[in-house]
Protein backbone atom coordinates (compact mmCIF):
# COMPACT_ATOMS: atom_id res chain seq x y z
CA UNK A 1 0.00 0.00 0.00
CA UNK A 2 1.41 3.28 -1.27
CA UNK A 3 2.21 6.37 1.29
CA UNK A 4 -1.07 8.14 -0.84
CA UNK A 5 -3.04 5.73 -0.49
CA UNK A 6 -2.48 5.48 3.36
CA UNK A 7 -3.01 9.59 3.29
CA UNK A 8 -6.41 8.70 1.75
CA UNK A 9 -7.39 6.23 4.40
CA UNK A 10 -6.54 8.31 7.10
CA UNK A 11 -8.65 11.00 6.79
CA UNK A 12 -11.64 8.33 6.24
CA UNK A 13 -10.87 6.85 9.81
CA UNK A 14 -10.71 9.99 11.35
CA UNK A 15 -13.61 11.57 9.64
CA UNK A 16 -15.75 8.11 10.51
CA UNK A 17 -14.43 6.89 13.89
CA UNK A 18 -17.04 8.89 15.79
CA UNK A 19 -19.72 8.06 13.84
CA UNK A 20 -18.59 4.43 14.20
CA UNK A 21 -18.20 4.37 17.94
CA UNK A 22 -20.82 6.04 19.01
CA UNK A 23 -24.01 5.76 16.48
CA UNK A 24 -26.20 3.18 17.38
CA UNK A 25 -29.36 2.96 14.61
CA UNK A 26 -33.23 3.20 15.47
CA UNK A 27 -35.10 0.56 14.62
CA UNK A 28 -38.55 1.69 13.92
CA UNK A 29 -41.07 0.25 11.21
CA UNK A 30 -41.47 2.80 8.94
CA UNK A 31 -45.33 2.37 8.74
CA UNK A 32 -45.25 3.38 5.14
CA UNK A 33 -42.86 1.99 3.49
CA UNK A 34 -44.15 -0.76 0.75
CA UNK A 35 -43.53 -4.17 1.84
CA UNK A 36 -43.49 -8.12 0.56
CA UNK A 37 -45.58 -10.73 2.22
CA UNK A 38 -42.70 -11.73 4.29
CA UNK A 39 -43.18 -8.28 5.86
CA UNK A 40 -39.93 -6.79 4.74
CA UNK A 41 -39.45 -3.62 2.30
CA UNK A 42 -39.97 -4.07 -0.68
CA UNK A 43 -37.14 -2.02 -2.22
CA UNK A 44 -38.24 -2.65 -5.97
CA UNK A 45 -41.97 -1.16 -5.71
CA UNK A 46 -42.96 1.49 -7.68
CA UNK A 47 -41.27 5.10 -6.36
CA UNK A 48 -43.89 6.57 -4.13
CA UNK A 49 -45.49 10.31 -5.17
CA UNK A 50 -46.89 12.97 -4.17
CA UNK A 51 -50.72 15.02 -4.42
CA UNK A 52 -48.73 16.94 -7.63
CA UNK A 53 -47.77 13.59 -9.48
CA UNK A 54 -44.33 14.12 -8.83
CA UNK A 55 -41.77 11.70 -7.17
CA UNK A 56 -41.69 11.75 -3.65
CA UNK A 57 -38.09 11.12 -2.47
CA UNK A 58 -38.63 11.59 1.25
CA UNK A 59 -37.13 8.95 3.51
CA UNK A 60 -33.92 8.04 4.79
CA UNK A 61 -31.08 7.15 2.61
CA UNK A 62 -27.36 6.01 2.43
CA UNK A 63 -24.87 6.77 -0.33
CA UNK A 64 -25.26 2.96 -2.78
CA UNK A 65 -21.60 1.71 -1.47
CA UNK A 66 -18.60 0.93 -3.85
CA UNK A 67 -16.54 -2.00 -3.97
CA UNK A 68 -13.60 -1.72 -2.04
CA UNK A 69 -11.49 -2.79 -5.80
CA UNK A 70 -13.57 0.45 -7.11
CA UNK A 71 -12.86 3.08 -4.27
CA UNK A 72 -9.21 1.75 -4.66
CA UNK A 73 -9.23 2.43 -8.65
CA UNK A 74 -10.62 5.92 -7.94
CA UNK A 75 -7.67 6.98 -5.98
CA UNK A 76 -4.51 7.51 -7.79
CA UNK A 77 -1.47 5.20 -7.22
CA UNK A 78 -3.38 3.05 -4.94
CA UNK A 79 -1.91 -0.03 -3.73
CA UNK A 80 -3.84 -3.74 -4.37
CA UNK A 81 -4.28 -4.03 -0.59
CA UNK A 82 -7.84 -3.56 1.35
CA UNK A 83 -7.88 -1.41 3.92
CA UNK A 84 -9.46 -2.92 7.06
CA UNK A 85 -11.30 0.83 8.18
CA UNK A 86 -13.04 0.26 4.77
CA UNK A 87 -14.50 -2.93 5.49
CA UNK A 88 -17.93 -2.34 6.70
CA UNK A 89 -19.02 1.18 5.42
CA UNK A 90 -20.49 2.43 3.10
CA UNK A 91 -18.67 4.31 0.92
CA UNK A 92 -18.88 5.83 -2.14
CA UNK A 93 -15.84 5.96 -4.68
CA UNK A 94 -17.18 9.90 -5.23
CA UNK A 95 -16.25 10.43 -1.60
CA UNK A 96 -12.96 9.72 -2.11
CA UNK A 97 -12.68 11.13 -5.80
CA UNK A 98 -15.59 13.16 -7.47
CA UNK A 99 -13.85 12.71 -10.43
CA UNK A 100 -13.79 8.98 -10.34
CA UNK A 101 -15.97 8.28 -13.40
CA UNK A 102 -14.15 10.35 -15.41
CA UNK A 103 -11.05 9.90 -17.71
CA UNK A 104 -8.15 10.99 -16.43
CA UNK A 105 -7.68 13.46 -19.26
CA UNK A 106 -11.19 15.53 -19.29
CA UNK A 107 -10.85 16.16 -15.37
CA UNK A 108 -11.44 19.67 -15.28
CA UNK A 109 -8.19 20.71 -13.29
CA UNK A 110 -6.25 23.62 -13.88
CA UNK A 111 -3.16 23.27 -14.82
CA UNK A 112 -0.82 23.21 -12.05
CA UNK A 113 -3.85 22.52 -9.34
CA UNK A 114 -2.16 21.11 -6.26
CA UNK A 115 -5.02 18.84 -4.29
CA UNK A 116 -5.17 19.98 -0.71
CA UNK A 117 -4.63 18.01 2.19
CA UNK A 118 -5.91 20.07 5.12
CA UNK A 119 -9.63 19.34 4.38
CA UNK A 120 -11.90 21.83 6.56
CA UNK A 121 -14.09 18.72 7.69
CA UNK A 122 -10.48 17.54 9.75
CA UNK A 123 -10.91 20.87 12.32
CA UNK A 124 -14.94 20.30 12.60
CA UNK A 125 -15.77 22.70 9.82
CA UNK A 126 -18.67 22.04 7.48
CA UNK A 127 -18.33 19.69 4.75
CA UNK A 128 -19.88 21.44 2.11
CA UNK A 129 -20.88 20.45 -1.65
CA UNK A 130 -21.07 18.04 -2.99
CA UNK A 131 -19.69 15.61 0.22
CA UNK A 132 -23.07 16.65 1.77
CA UNK A 133 -24.44 14.23 -0.42
CA UNK A 134 -21.13 11.91 -0.82
CA UNK A 135 -20.42 11.29 2.91
CA UNK A 136 -20.63 7.72 4.27
CA UNK A 137 -23.90 8.00 6.60
CA UNK A 138 -27.64 8.37 6.56
CA UNK A 139 -29.45 11.53 5.21
CA UNK A 140 -32.84 12.05 5.43
CA UNK A 141 -35.26 14.08 2.59
CA UNK A 142 -38.20 15.56 3.64
CA UNK A 143 -39.73 16.29 1.22
CA UNK A 144 -42.75 19.33 1.40
CA UNK A 145 -44.46 21.07 -1.03
CA UNK A 146 -42.56 24.49 -2.20
CA UNK A 147 -39.48 22.68 0.14
CA UNK A 148 -37.06 19.74 -0.18
CA UNK A 149 -35.09 19.54 3.01
CA UNK A 150 -32.15 17.26 3.55
CA UNK A 151 -31.00 15.90 7.26
CA UNK A 152 -27.37 14.67 7.56
CA UNK A 153 -26.45 12.94 9.96
CA UNK A 154 -22.93 14.14 8.96
CA UNK A 155 -22.63 17.27 11.87
CA UNK A 156 -26.64 16.93 12.44
CA UNK A 157 -26.70 19.86 9.79
CA UNK A 158 -29.57 20.27 7.02
CA UNK A 159 -30.03 21.71 3.65
CA UNK A 160 -32.97 23.32 2.31
CA UNK A 161 -33.91 23.30 -1.58
CA UNK A 162 -36.49 25.31 -2.59
CA UNK A 163 -39.08 24.37 -5.10
CA UNK A 164 -41.62 27.09 -4.71
CA UNK A 165 -39.99 28.79 -7.87
CA UNK A 166 -38.62 31.09 -6.70
CA UNK A 167 -34.79 31.97 -8.29
CA UNK A 168 -31.64 31.78 -7.28
CA UNK A 169 -30.32 34.91 -4.99
CA UNK A 170 -28.70 37.61 -7.52
CA UNK A 171 -25.56 38.49 -4.87
CA UNK A 172 -26.11 35.41 -1.87
CA UNK A 173 -24.04 35.41 1.05
CA UNK A 174 -21.67 32.46 0.76
CA UNK A 175 -21.64 29.55 2.51
CA UNK A 176 -20.74 26.00 3.27
CA UNK A 177 -23.85 24.52 1.70
CA UNK A 178 -24.83 27.14 -0.87
CA UNK A 179 -28.31 28.10 -1.95
CA UNK A 180 -30.23 25.93 -3.71
CA UNK A 181 -33.61 25.97 -5.94
CA UNK A 182 -34.83 22.92 -7.79
CA UNK A 183 -37.59 21.94 -10.79
CA UNK A 184 -38.98 19.40 -12.16
CA UNK A 185 -38.14 17.85 -15.34
CA UNK A 186 -40.36 15.08 -15.51
CA UNK A 187 -39.32 12.90 -13.17
CA UNK A 188 -36.34 14.67 -12.34
CA UNK A 189 -35.32 17.32 -9.27
CA UNK A 190 -33.27 19.10 -10.99
CA UNK A 191 -31.47 21.42 -8.67
CA UNK A 192 -29.23 24.18 -8.90
CA UNK A 193 -26.80 25.93 -6.63
CA UNK A 194 -25.05 29.36 -5.80
CA UNK A 195 -23.08 31.09 -3.19
CA UNK A 196 -20.97 28.80 -2.70
CA UNK A 197 -17.75 29.78 -0.21
CA UNK A 198 -15.57 27.31 -2.11
CA UNK A 199 -13.76 27.04 1.31
CA UNK A 200 -14.92 22.92 1.63
CA UNK A 201 -13.09 20.31 -0.19
CA UNK A 202 -14.90 17.88 -2.79
CA UNK A 203 -13.76 14.85 -2.03
CA UNK A 204 -11.06 13.03 0.18
CA UNK A 205 -8.34 13.04 -2.35
CA UNK A 206 -8.72 16.84 -2.17
CA UNK A 207 -9.99 18.28 -4.91
CA UNK A 208 -11.29 21.83 -4.58
CA UNK A 209 -14.63 24.22 -5.95
CA UNK A 210 -11.42 26.55 -7.59
CA UNK A 211 -10.59 23.45 -10.12
CA UNK A 212 -14.34 22.75 -10.67
CA UNK A 213 -16.51 24.18 -13.33
CA UNK A 214 -20.48 24.94 -12.43
CA UNK A 215 -22.64 22.10 -12.58
CA UNK A 216 -26.06 20.26 -11.31
CA UNK A 217 -26.62 17.85 -8.96
CA UNK A 218 -29.62 15.24 -9.82
CA UNK A 219 -31.78 13.46 -7.35
CA UNK A 220 -33.45 10.69 -9.54
CA UNK A 221 -35.75 7.83 -8.05
CA UNK A 222 -35.44 5.06 -9.80
CA UNK A 223 -37.10 1.82 -8.31
CA UNK A 224 -34.31 0.05 -8.25
CA UNK A 225 -32.45 2.46 -6.20
CA UNK A 226 -35.42 2.87 -3.96
CA UNK A 227 -33.71 1.50 -0.73
CA UNK B 1 -24.74 39.57 35.18
CA UNK B 2 -21.55 37.39 35.17
CA UNK B 3 -23.30 34.94 32.67
CA UNK B 4 -24.56 38.03 30.92
CA UNK B 5 -21.17 39.53 30.67
CA UNK B 6 -20.05 36.00 29.19
CA UNK B 7 -22.62 36.24 26.58
CA UNK B 8 -21.74 39.64 25.69
CA UNK B 9 -17.88 38.61 25.17
CA UNK B 10 -19.44 35.80 22.52
CA UNK B 11 -21.71 37.97 21.19
CA UNK B 12 -19.40 40.67 20.93
CA UNK B 13 -17.05 38.65 18.76
CA UNK B 14 -19.76 37.03 16.42
CA UNK B 15 -21.64 40.38 16.37
CA UNK B 16 -19.34 41.39 13.32
CA UNK B 17 -20.18 38.35 11.37
CA UNK B 18 -24.08 38.56 12.46
CA UNK B 19 -24.05 41.89 11.31
CA UNK B 20 -22.22 41.09 7.82
CA UNK B 21 -24.91 39.00 6.86
CA UNK B 22 -27.62 39.97 4.33
CA UNK B 23 -31.23 39.32 5.59
CA UNK B 24 -33.09 37.56 2.18
CA UNK B 25 -35.90 39.58 1.72
CA UNK B 26 -37.85 36.97 0.15
CA UNK B 27 -41.91 37.21 0.56
CA UNK B 28 -43.59 34.46 2.30
CA UNK B 29 -45.88 32.59 0.29
CA UNK B 30 -49.52 32.39 2.10
CA UNK B 31 -48.87 34.51 5.24
CA UNK B 32 -52.45 36.91 5.99
CA UNK B 33 -51.35 40.57 5.37
CA UNK B 34 -53.25 43.68 6.06
CA UNK B 35 -54.38 46.16 3.61
CA UNK B 36 -50.93 47.86 3.05
CA UNK B 37 -49.05 44.57 2.24
CA UNK B 38 -47.70 44.26 6.00
CA UNK B 39 -48.17 40.70 7.49
CA UNK B 40 -51.14 40.66 9.54
CA UNK B 41 -50.11 38.92 12.78
CA UNK B 42 -53.34 38.91 14.28
CA UNK B 43 -54.65 36.82 12.16
CA UNK B 44 -55.77 33.49 13.24
CA UNK B 45 -53.13 30.47 13.00
CA UNK B 46 -53.14 28.62 10.08
CA UNK B 47 -54.20 25.22 9.96
CA UNK B 48 -53.04 21.87 8.00
CA UNK B 49 -55.15 19.57 5.69
CA UNK B 50 -56.26 17.67 9.02
CA UNK B 51 -57.59 20.91 11.32
CA UNK B 52 -54.42 21.26 13.31
CA UNK B 53 -52.85 24.53 14.40
CA UNK B 54 -49.83 24.70 11.87
CA UNK B 55 -46.75 26.11 13.78
CA UNK B 56 -44.84 26.06 10.65
CA UNK B 57 -42.40 29.64 10.51
CA UNK B 58 -39.33 31.03 10.64
CA UNK B 59 -39.53 32.07 14.56
CA UNK B 60 -37.43 34.10 16.82
CA UNK B 61 -37.85 34.81 20.56
CA UNK B 62 -41.38 36.81 21.51
CA UNK B 63 -40.46 38.12 24.95
CA UNK B 64 -36.66 39.97 24.66
CA UNK B 65 -34.95 41.20 26.77
CA UNK B 66 -35.20 45.56 26.08
CA UNK B 67 -32.59 47.22 24.24
CA UNK B 68 -32.14 50.10 26.53
CA UNK B 69 -28.67 51.92 26.10
CA UNK B 70 -29.14 53.87 29.34
CA UNK B 71 -29.26 51.06 31.29
CA UNK B 72 -26.01 49.29 29.42
CA UNK B 73 -25.02 45.86 30.77
CA UNK B 74 -28.60 44.71 32.40
CA UNK B 75 -30.09 44.75 29.21
CA UNK B 76 -29.76 43.44 25.72
CA UNK B 77 -26.76 45.00 23.65
CA UNK B 78 -28.49 47.40 21.44
CA UNK B 79 -26.46 46.73 18.26
CA UNK B 80 -27.39 43.21 17.91
CA UNK B 81 -29.51 42.13 15.31
CA UNK B 82 -31.39 39.45 17.07
CA UNK B 83 -33.04 39.37 20.27
CA UNK B 84 -32.21 37.35 23.49
CA UNK B 85 -35.09 35.69 25.70
CA UNK B 86 -34.96 36.98 29.24
CA UNK B 87 -35.35 33.11 29.89
CA UNK B 88 -32.43 32.29 28.01
CA UNK B 89 -30.12 34.16 30.59
CA UNK B 90 -31.99 33.11 33.11
CA UNK B 91 -34.70 30.14 32.55
CA UNK B 92 -35.96 29.92 36.41
CA UNK B 93 -36.96 33.76 36.51
CA UNK B 94 -40.67 33.27 36.38
CA UNK B 95 -40.80 30.12 38.67
CA UNK B 96 -41.69 30.87 41.72
CA UNK B 97 -39.40 31.02 44.50
CA UNK B 98 -36.69 29.79 41.48
CA UNK B 99 -35.71 26.47 40.23
CA UNK B 100 -35.66 23.85 42.74
CA UNK B 101 -32.08 22.68 42.76
CA UNK B 102 -30.77 19.23 44.52
CA UNK B 103 -28.35 20.84 46.36
CA UNK B 104 -24.83 19.35 44.47
CA UNK B 105 -26.99 21.57 41.46
CA UNK B 106 -26.82 24.76 43.34
CA UNK B 107 -23.52 24.35 44.14
CA UNK B 108 -22.62 24.18 40.13
CA UNK B 109 -24.88 26.48 39.63
CA UNK B 110 -22.86 29.37 41.45
CA UNK B 111 -19.29 28.02 40.17
CA UNK B 112 -20.49 28.70 36.54
CA UNK B 113 -22.18 32.00 37.65
CA UNK B 114 -18.47 32.77 39.06
CA UNK B 115 -16.40 31.81 36.27
CA UNK B 116 -18.61 33.96 34.04
CA UNK B 117 -20.28 30.86 32.05
CA UNK B 118 -16.63 29.68 30.73
CA UNK B 119 -17.96 25.93 30.02
CA UNK B 120 -20.61 26.78 28.73
CA UNK B 121 -21.15 24.49 25.50
CA UNK B 122 -21.64 27.54 23.29
CA UNK B 123 -18.58 29.10 23.91
CA UNK B 124 -16.76 25.99 22.55
CA UNK B 125 -19.40 25.91 19.55
CA UNK B 126 -20.35 22.89 20.69
CA UNK B 127 -24.56 21.24 19.48
CA UNK B 128 -27.15 23.84 21.01
CA UNK B 129 -30.16 21.60 22.76
CA UNK B 130 -33.63 22.72 23.74
CA UNK B 131 -35.56 24.54 25.32
CA UNK B 132 -32.52 26.90 25.37
CA UNK B 133 -32.81 27.14 21.85
CA UNK B 134 -36.05 28.84 22.00
CA UNK B 135 -34.67 31.60 23.32
CA UNK B 136 -31.40 32.19 21.78
CA UNK B 137 -30.67 35.22 19.40
CA UNK B 138 -30.96 32.48 16.29
CA UNK B 139 -33.50 32.11 13.80
CA UNK B 140 -35.54 29.09 14.01
CA UNK B 141 -37.56 27.57 10.91
CA UNK B 142 -40.56 25.05 11.99
CA UNK B 143 -41.93 22.99 8.78
CA UNK B 144 -44.53 20.77 9.79
CA UNK B 145 -45.76 17.70 7.83
CA UNK B 146 -48.48 14.84 9.05
CA UNK B 147 -46.01 12.41 10.91
CA UNK B 148 -43.14 15.24 11.07
CA UNK B 149 -42.16 18.61 13.09
CA UNK B 150 -38.64 19.67 11.88
CA UNK B 151 -37.14 22.22 13.73
CA UNK B 152 -34.55 24.15 11.60
CA UNK B 153 -31.43 25.87 13.41
CA UNK B 154 -29.34 28.50 12.06
CA UNK B 155 -26.66 27.78 15.10
CA UNK B 156 -24.90 25.45 12.87
CA UNK B 157 -27.38 24.76 10.62
CA UNK B 158 -28.61 21.96 12.88
CA UNK B 159 -32.09 20.39 12.87
CA UNK B 160 -34.27 18.65 15.75
CA UNK B 161 -37.17 15.98 15.15
CA UNK B 162 -39.93 15.53 17.08
CA UNK B 163 -42.01 12.85 15.54
CA UNK B 164 -45.92 12.97 14.68
CA UNK B 165 -46.35 9.54 13.90
CA UNK B 166 -47.20 8.34 17.63
CA UNK B 167 -43.67 6.30 18.27
CA UNK B 168 -43.11 5.46 21.54
CA UNK B 169 -40.11 6.97 23.05
CA UNK B 170 -36.98 4.88 22.83
CA UNK B 171 -36.29 2.48 26.39
CA UNK B 172 -32.96 2.86 26.27
CA UNK B 173 -31.73 5.57 23.77
CA UNK B 174 -28.64 6.66 23.02
CA UNK B 175 -28.27 10.13 24.91
CA UNK B 176 -28.22 12.87 22.19
CA UNK B 177 -27.78 16.95 22.43
CA UNK B 178 -31.32 17.36 21.59
CA UNK B 179 -33.13 14.01 22.94
CA UNK B 180 -35.81 11.69 21.04
CA UNK B 181 -39.22 13.56 20.64
CA UNK B 182 -42.61 12.32 20.22
CA UNK B 183 -45.70 14.58 19.70
CA UNK B 184 -49.44 13.96 19.75
CA UNK B 185 -52.14 16.55 19.67
CA UNK B 186 -54.68 17.57 22.51
CA UNK B 187 -57.26 19.54 20.67
CA UNK B 188 -55.39 22.20 19.09
CA UNK B 189 -52.07 22.01 21.49
CA UNK B 190 -49.08 19.54 20.58
CA UNK B 191 -47.91 18.00 23.07
CA UNK B 192 -44.19 17.05 22.61
CA UNK B 193 -42.72 14.07 25.42
CA UNK B 194 -38.70 13.71 24.48
CA UNK B 195 -35.94 11.58 26.92
CA UNK B 196 -32.42 10.52 25.81
CA UNK B 197 -30.54 14.09 26.61
CA UNK B 198 -26.76 13.65 27.40
CA UNK B 199 -25.99 14.58 30.52
CA UNK B 200 -23.93 18.00 31.18
CA UNK B 201 -26.39 20.34 28.74
CA UNK B 202 -26.79 24.35 29.88
CA UNK B 203 -30.88 25.41 29.75
CA UNK B 204 -29.52 28.96 30.10
CA UNK B 205 -26.36 31.51 30.56
CA UNK B 206 -26.51 31.13 33.63
CA UNK B 207 -25.67 27.79 33.61
CA UNK B 208 -28.86 25.98 34.86
CA UNK B 209 -27.92 22.17 34.30
CA UNK B 210 -29.91 19.34 32.50
CA UNK B 211 -28.66 15.94 32.81
CA UNK B 212 -29.49 12.19 31.23
CA UNK B 213 -31.90 12.09 34.07
CA UNK B 214 -34.57 14.57 32.36
CA UNK B 215 -37.36 13.92 30.43
CA UNK B 216 -39.31 17.17 28.77
CA UNK B 217 -42.47 18.05 28.35
CA UNK B 218 -43.69 20.90 25.56
CA UNK B 219 -46.97 22.12 24.66
CA UNK B 220 -46.88 24.01 21.55
CA UNK B 221 -49.84 26.25 20.98
CA UNK B 222 -50.30 29.15 18.39
CA UNK B 223 -53.04 31.73 19.36
CA UNK B 224 -52.86 33.91 16.25
CA UNK B 225 -50.48 34.07 13.09
CA UNK B 226 -47.55 36.46 14.39
CA UNK B 227 -47.00 34.22 17.83
CA UNK B 228 -45.97 30.44 19.14
CA UNK B 229 -46.27 29.64 23.32
CA UNK B 230 -44.19 26.50 24.23
CA UNK B 231 -45.34 26.20 27.69
CA UNK B 232 -42.08 23.46 28.97
CA UNK B 233 -42.28 21.34 31.75
CA UNK B 234 -38.79 19.66 33.14
CA UNK B 235 -38.92 16.67 35.33
CA UNK B 236 -34.97 16.05 35.96
CA UNK B 237 -34.76 14.75 39.49
CA UNK B 238 -30.76 13.95 39.32
CA UNK B 239 -30.98 18.24 38.85
CA UNK B 240 -33.90 19.14 40.79
CA UNK B 241 -35.99 18.45 43.53
CA UNK B 242 -39.38 18.84 41.70
CA UNK B 243 -40.44 19.02 37.91
CA UNK B 244 -40.92 22.74 36.90
CA UNK B 245 -42.52 24.13 34.00
CA UNK B 246 -41.63 27.54 32.34
CA UNK B 247 -43.07 29.18 28.99
CA UNK B 248 -41.13 30.54 25.83
CA UNK B 249 -42.60 33.15 23.68
CA UNK B 250 -41.57 32.96 20.03
CA UNK B 251 -42.50 36.11 17.65
CA UNK B 252 -42.82 35.06 13.73
CA UNK B 253 -40.15 36.64 11.37
CA UNK B 254 -41.99 36.56 8.53
CA UNK B 255 -40.38 36.96 4.62
CA UNK B 256 -36.69 36.15 5.55
CA UNK B 257 -34.64 32.85 5.71
CA UNK B 258 -32.47 31.07 7.52
CA UNK B 259 -28.58 32.11 7.21
CA UNK B 260 -25.24 30.06 7.82
CA UNK B 261 -24.18 30.85 11.18
CA UNK B 262 -21.08 28.31 11.74
CA UNK B 263 -19.83 29.24 15.29
CA UNK B 264 -16.65 27.19 14.78
CA UNK B 265 -15.83 29.00 11.48
CA UNK B 266 -15.08 32.44 13.33
CA UNK B 267 -14.39 31.40 17.30
CA UNK B 268 -12.80 34.10 19.30
CA UNK B 269 -14.92 34.50 22.95
CA UNK B 270 -12.84 30.91 24.37
CA UNK B 271 -9.35 32.81 24.81
CA UNK B 272 -10.83 35.76 26.09
CA UNK B 273 -12.51 34.16 28.69
CA UNK B 274 -10.86 34.22 32.45
CA UNK B 275 -8.91 31.37 33.59
CA UNK B 276 -10.85 30.72 36.73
Amino acid sequence: MTNRNLRLLSPIALLLAPACTWAQWLHYSSPVAPRTNDGKVNVAAAAPRGQDGKPDLSGIWAPQPSTIPEILRSVPDAGSGVPAPLGSEPITKYFANIFADFKPDVVPLKPGTKLRSDDPALRCLPTGMPMFDTYPLQRKIVQTPGLVILLNENDNTFRQIFTDGRKLPEDPEPSWLGSSVGRWEEDALVVETAGLNNRSSLDLLGHTHRTLSPGQLRDHRLPDDSG
Amino acid sequence: MRAFVSFTILLGVSAPLAAQMQWLHYPTAGIPRTADGKPNLTAPAPRTRDGKPDFSGVWITGNPVVCDPVKGLDQQDCDAELPIAKEAIDIGRGVPGGLPFQPWAAELLKQRVANEGKDDPHVRCWPSNVPRDYGLPHLQKFVQTSGLLLILNEWDAAYRQIFLDNRPLPVDPQPTWNGYSSGAWEGNTLVVHSNGFRDGLWLDLKGSPLTEAAKLTERFRRPNYGSLEIEITVDDPKAYTKPWTVTFRQAIMPDTELLDEICVENEKSYQHLPDK
